[in-house]
């Protein structure tokens, strides 16, 4: 494990990025900028999903290109072991589970490609965006172990750079960074529709 | 006239390597690991959507993770317990099963 790379920033040291991408299909959104929605806000409607046409690109190409690590059972990141003492019981696991992993992920990869739009402004159900947010969630392991997770101070992006000299990497950590970044604003939006219902359960 | 107790019945299905190393009295726990990549919020939005919990003991659970490397997120029954660590891989959790000692 990295050790400037921190569980739970996704890479990201420094403030939660800003709403920048989703906001709720119902009324406006009025909480400031870096608060949690209100449940009223992300009551079941669904939301609105905003990308530039470089997002949506970038997205498109990193959905192909490791569209093949979702496949790859011996990426240990992505296929964790869940009995680490004991071999036998692990294979009867992996047996058990590896191929509906792979399809499970699989399926979510579908909506995410095939929801993301060609105008930019997409309007997703809860469960669409919770596939988005599955889906990002590995694409943003498997980039983030191709980039041997390190930690990026954004407020000091040059010297984050200096660890990415070469042209191709630079480009990773632009895709694993946006990922992080919908990521970050998807979790918080399931959070409020979430939070919602519990308290209409108790 | 107390009833005779009654001898453990052996069953032969039973894989006798994998049963010597399994306690049948004994409970899973599902345990989540510190990772470096996750998100803190989509950490507490799955074990929200995944174990029900209310955002204040999915918050806490989620900075026993980070704080202390791991944390016990559920327990129960070997199939309930492969089920749970399924669904956190699935979501791109670092998740494993043990017995409970």
């Amino acid at each position: 494990m990295g050790n400037f790379f921190k569980f739970g920033n996704g890479g990201a040291k420094g403030q939660p990025p800003e709403y920048r991408h989703i906001e709720p299909v119902a009324g406006e959104h009025e909480s400031p900028a870096n608060e949690p929605l209100t449940g009223e806000e992300a009551s079941g409607m669904g939301a609105i999903l905003r990308l530039s046409s470089t997002e949506v690109k970038l997205l498109q190409l990193y959905s192909k290109l490791l569209a093949d690590d979702f496949e790859d059972a011996d990426n240990p990141r992505l296929y964790p072991e869940a009995h680490l003492e004991n071999p036998k019981l692990q294979e009867e696991f992996a047996d058990l589970t590896q191929q509906e992993l792979q399809t499970s992920r699989l399926k979510a990869l579908n909506t995410l490609t095939a929801t993301i739009a060609a105008n930019n402004h997409q309007t997703l159900t809860c469960e669409q965006l919770g596939n988005w947010a599955m889906s990002l969630s590995v694409l943003h392991l498997a980039l983030g172990a191709k980039l041997e997770a390190k930690g990026f101070a954004l407020d000091d992006l040059e010297s984050v750079l200096e660890d990415f000299p070469d042209e191709d990497d630079r480009f990773e950590l632009a895709a694993y960074l946006l990922m992080a970044d919908i990521l970050e604003e998807a979790s918080r939006f399931l959070v409020s529709q979430l939070t919602l219902e519990f308290n209409e359960r108790h | 006239m107390s009833p005779t107790p009654l001898a453990p019945v052996q069953d032969p299905c039973l894989d006798e390597a994998v049963d010597e190393d399994i306690r049948i009295d004994r409970s899973w726990m599902v345990i989540v690991w510190d990772d470096p990549i996750n998100l803190m919020s989509y950490v507490v939005y799955v074990f929200m959507k995944l174990f029900g919990q209310s955002l204040e003991n999915a918050t806490q659970l989620m900075w026993q993770v980070h704080n202390e490397g791991k944390a016990v997120v559920s327990s129960g029954t070997r199939e309930k317990a492969e089920l749970d660590v399924f669904r956190l891989h699935e979501h791109g959790l670092w998740a494993t099963m043990q017995q409970d000692i």
